[in-house]
């Protein structure tokens, strides 16, 4: 007598709705991801113990990069064109239509006004390796006030955002807080990065 | 996964053309999809920032519009070179004691809480950064203050006056 056997079962799954859904989720955080775009300097944030989340809402962000040159970041493209219309009639700058096509594809950007220029005119490679000696903020060319009296003017409720690198220098964060004070904007945000509240107090 | 090459077969017979097994092994794949989901899942909710709203008052023209500050309730901090925080608070005789600390747990956080035990609620912070402290240390201050509960500061440059008791404060160590 031969021994009943044991039905075998088979371990290989159907593994064709898994990959499904796997596949679908990974489409949805590839299309919401949003793309970094590459910035002309790194910036390296203090650390502070506040949970407040930085969101690029109707904002503009000031940024100081280690080596004290001060750019500007408009993160809303409708908000870049609406700047460098309004931009380039306040101060006669003439500029085609290409160039402001150019300025609406940069978001960020830190050079004097007569370098900008120039910018929005090259191609796309030599714009990558632009020399940005920063927007100046200084008491006798204060440039970084225009842009902010710009912003203001074509969206009153924009606010502002200062993202300095930790060993920028406070010279420069003094005179952003001057800049701003100058156009009446006394309350803006600083972006950190997150650190544990200590417990032992 | 492997399978097992029974051989022997095709005993007689006609020659049958061999099946191919439509199914594929899908295992590889899903592995690559759920490696790339947790890498753009991770990828984007970790690079959020964080931020805190900061006020500065606005510059008043005449000096007379100033609130007048209490000077035994106020205690000044210069931030200067290379993380070093400088505090003094006015006595009662108008001389002052002039400290140098610096951002550790023992240094300027001890000093606020005394103070803040000392004076109460009514205590003013000026913070005076001079020209060579850092974006940091500012910050340092800022988020020390608010751990610390204490709401009303101010921010001022510093005075040459200041930067001269710095430079006696350095002086003496040396």
């Amino acid at each position: 007598m031969s021994k009943v056997k044991a039905k075998r079962q088979s371990i290989s799954l159907d593994m064709t709705a898994m990959c499904d859904m796997a596949f679908l989720l990974l489409t949805f955080f590839i299309l919401t991801a949003k793309m970094k775009v590459p910035e002309p300097a790194q910036f390296d944030v203090p650390s502070s113990v506040s949970t407040e989340k930085y969101e690029e809402k109707d904002l503009i962000r000031i940024s100081i990069s280690k080596d004290d040159r001060i750019f500007l970041t408009i993160p809303d493209q409708i908000l870049r064109r609406e700047m460098i219309d309004a931009y380039s009639n306040t101060f006669k700058l003439n500029l085609s239509p290409k160039q402001k096509e150019t300025f609406e594809l940069t978001e960020t950007f830190g050079m004097q006004r007569s370098d900008l220029i120039s910018y929005l005119a090259q191609s796309d490679a030599v714009r990558k390796k632009f020399p940005q000696s920063g927007i100046p903020a200084d008491s006798t060319n204060n440039e970084l006030e225009q842009w902010i009296a710009t912003a203001k003017g074509v969206r009153p409720k924009v606010t502002i955002a200062i993202k300095g690198d930790k060993d920028a220098n406070y010279t420069k964060f003094g005179e952003v807080i001057a800049a701003l004070k100058k156009r009446r904007i006394y309350e803006f945000s600083l972006v950190t990065s997150l650190e544990n509240k200590p417990t032992n107090l | 996964m492997a399978e097992i090459n029974t051989g022997g077969g095709d005993k007689g017979g006609k020659k049958r053309s061999k099946k191919m097994s439509t199914k594929v092994d899908m295992t590889p794949m899903v592995d690559l999809a759920f490696l790339l989901i947790t890498f753009f899942m991770l990828a984007t909710t970790l690079t959020k920032q964080q931020k805190f709203d900061f006020a500065v008052p606005p510059d008043v023209k005449d000096q007379k519009d100033q609130p007048e500050l209490k000077a035994s309730n106020a205690i000044t901090l210069i931030l200067g070179k290379d993380d070093a925080v400088y505090w003094y608070v006015m006595n009662q005789d108008g001389t002052t004691d002039f400290h140098k600390t610096d951002f550790s747990e023992d240094g300027i956080r001890a000093t606020l809480i005394e103070r803040k035990k000392a004076v109460g609620k009514n205590l003013n912070v000026v913070i005076k950064p001079m020209k060579d402290s850092k974006y940091k240390n500012l910050v340092d201050i800022i988020d020390e203050l608010g751990i610390l509960g204490i709401g009303k500061q101010a921010l001022v440059d510093a005075t040459p006056n200041d930067i001269q008791l710095v430079q006696a404060e350095n002086a003496s160590v040396n």
